[in-house]
């Protein structure tokens, strides 16, 4: 029944200025499949989750491009229709689990309340049954008196799980989980995670997983997605970009990841991540100034530095302007200091050479 | 030496040779009646980094709140340099207080916002009876010793990154020249690509100036990184210690051995 979700040359700006926060976004989600959407904070990654859910934040506009989930052009309905799509086609697991649910209901009743409010089931019985049924594929308890339970009385993966159910409860054919692990304790998010991979997979759910943890995604997802500016600067098969990052900015990640098998040493950049507004101004004049420093071969630059857009193995990098001008748009964004920069770029670059190698 | 696993209390004492900097010994802590720390010890050295591990209860931040002296309720015994320590640092003396410098979790709340970095940095020293000229001077040196510009002097926090903020906080626990850095999750408000930074800045800082550190985090894979040795906790007690490749490449407890395999990991998945 579910036709997994395409996203197709999505740019959302920020109303008053016109300025992108994301541009360029084109991504597809295939049933089943779980894809992660990895950059610092920042980049993006949130806005892109709640466009799929046909939202954007205050002061913020989705200028234009499309999200498609089976038949239904989320961008193009109305916001009845939005609303009524929210939570039954295409469902949202936020980060944290605490604060989104509600503190005064039993968490019976809230899971309830999502069936009602999508007419799920068809009668009372129907829908107690299906809450029972989800608390099962989720792990939890299904007698009465745990779903009598308010949240402060389960624990925070417990809360988590709660989460999962409710937005599982109607069957969606796509699901946005943003960073729904980070604050979890490991031992509770190797279950969250085995129950998300279990849930997309047994029900054929495209999966849009948001996170900064590349362990996890490496774990967890199928395809990967990096964001850069608003910009996916790389995507592909997990093995394909974890084995063969092109893209200076995802070397960058994957060196700085600390991994607890394998005794490499994490090489990180200090500084910031572009934020709205400052990007555009950065990348014309990225493109009108040629960039004067160069990275010392990151990885192997001669792949990055003549990509196309394609690449073999379903493995796609940004294009050559993007490319090329990532390191200008660093210094710029990182350092703000042009001249201090110049070192301390070719230092990082050299180190990370040296990490990549060995 | 290969790590030691003793039965509970573990005691965590160095390999290497070192001058013990500190030395926690059988230290229980709790709240009122409920007790979250039982008989810890550990001893840092001069310049080694001691990682104290464990997940969300386990009583990592209460000892490390116990040595900086902002936890009341425990007994046993710390000594620095040789010295015991009272229990709270307004009973400990100047030098002391000092010496242990402690860098908090977040960032963004620990930087007094109406206070511009140059102020903030310089606090300890004017408290400490240092003269304005004297304490400006260190203000530059200890920012250029945490990578930052001098020009940060007069900025206000919030006009500066994450990972900026903490390089202040870092300068501020630096500039009382302190022996023993006690660092409490100080990158998991942070993106991984900052965090590594961090990391860099403290291993130079260890190196250069021979900073012990005492590094708590719920971050396994963090360790091998940062540490020397590393402390798992688990419900107030260590219960495991040892070399921080040892303990992190063949666990010898089950609870270690639990933790490390729940940890997601690039390399595993890969392979």
């Amino acid at each position: 029944m579910s036709d997994g979700l395409i996203i197709n040359n999505l740019r959302i700006n920020v109303a008053a200025t016109g300025n992108d926060i994301v541009d360029e976004v084109t991504l597809s989600i295939e049933p089943g499949r779980v894809l992660g959407l990895v950059g610092e904070s920042g980049s993006g990654k949130t806005t892109v989750g709640l466009a799929v859910l046909g939202h954007a934040r205050r002061g913020v506009q989705i200028e234009h491009g499309s999200v498609v989930c089976g038949e239904l052009d989320v961008l193009a309905l109305d916001d009845d229709a939005k609303r009524k799509m929210r939570g039954e086609r295409v469902s949202y697991v936020p980060q944290d689990p605490a604060s989104s649910l509600n503190p005064a209901l039993r968490i019976g009743l809230q899971l309830i309340e999502v069936l009602e409010a999508h007419d799920f089931g068809g009668s009372d019985e129907a829908r107690k049954a299906r809450v029972k049924e989800m608390m099962a594929e989720v792990l939890l308890p299904t007698d009465d008196e745990y779903l009598l339970r308010y949240p402060h009385q389960l624990s925070g993966g417990q809360q988590q799980r709660v989460g999962l159910a409710m937005a599982f409860a109607c069957r969606p054919s796509v699901i946005v989980l943003d960073e729904p692990t980070t604050g979890l304790d490991v031992s509770t998010q190797e279950h969250v995670l085995e129950t998300i991979r279990a849930l997309t997979r047994e029900h054929g759910v495209a999966a849009l997983y948001i996170t900064h943890d590349l362990a996890v995604v490496a774990d967890l997802a199928d395809d990967v997605a990096v964001m850069y500016a608003g910009r996916i600067v790389e995507q592909g098969p997990v093995r394909e970009i974890f084995n063969n990052p092109a893209h200076p900015y995802t070397c960058h990640l994957v060196a700085a990841a600390p991994d607890i098998a394998g005794d490499r040493q994490i090489v990180g950049l200090a500084g910031r991540a572009p934020s709205p507004g400052i990007i555009p101004r950065i990348l014309t004049r990225a493109i009108l100034s040629p960039p004067r420093l160069t990275l010392p071969a990151i990885g192997r630059s001669s792949d990055w530095r003549g990509v196309r857009r394609r690449q073999a193995n379903g493995h796609t990098v940004a294009c050559l302007p993007f490319a090329a001008n990532w390191q200008l748009l660093n210094v710029w964004k990182r350092f703000q200091q042009p001249w201090k920069l110049v070192s301390d770029t070719r230092r990082d670059a050299s180190k990370l050479v040296r990490c990549l190698r060995a | 030496m290969p790590k030691s696993v003793i039965a509970p209390p573990l005691v965590a004492t160095a390999r290497k040779a070192g001058d013990p900097v500190l030395v926690v010994s059988d230290v229980s802590a709790g709240y009122s009646n409920n007790i979250v720390v039982r008989n810890v010890s550990l001893t840092i050295r001069k310049g080694e980094c001691l990682a104290l591990v464990g997940e969300s209860g386990s009583g990592k931040t209460t000892v490390s709140r116990c040595i900086g002296g902002l936890h009341r309720e425990w007994t046993g015994g710390i000594t620095f340099n040789g010295e015991p320590l009272a229990p709270t640092s307004r009973q400990r003396t100047l030098s002391q207080r000092l010496g242990i410098q402690y860098v908090f979790q977040n960032p963004y709340g620990s930087l007094n916002p109406r206070r511009t970095v140059g102020d903030s940095i310089i606090r300890p020293l004017i408290i400490a009876g240092n003269s304005r000229r004297d304490s400006d001077r260190a203000v530059l040196e200890v920012l250029e010793k945490v990578n930052l510009p001098s020009s940060y002097a007069t900025r206000f926090p919030d006009q500066l990154s994450g990972g900026e903020r903490q390089r202040v906080a870092i300068a501020r626990a630096l500039v009382s020249k302190p022996d023993v850095l006690v660092c409490d999750e100080i990158t998991s408000a942070l993106d991984v690509l900052v965090q590594a930074a961090i990391i860099d800045l403290l291993g130079d800082l260890r190196k250069n100036l021979g900073l012990a550190m005492l590094f708590v985090t719920h971050n396994l894979p963090l360790v091998r990184s940062i540490a020397d040795e590393v402390a798992v906790m688990s419900d107030g007690r260590i219960v495991e210690f040892g070399a921080a490749d040892e303990v992190i490449g063949n666990p010898q407890q089950e609870y270690t051995q639990r933790l490390i395999s729940a940890t997601p990991s690039i390399e595993r998945a890969m392979r």
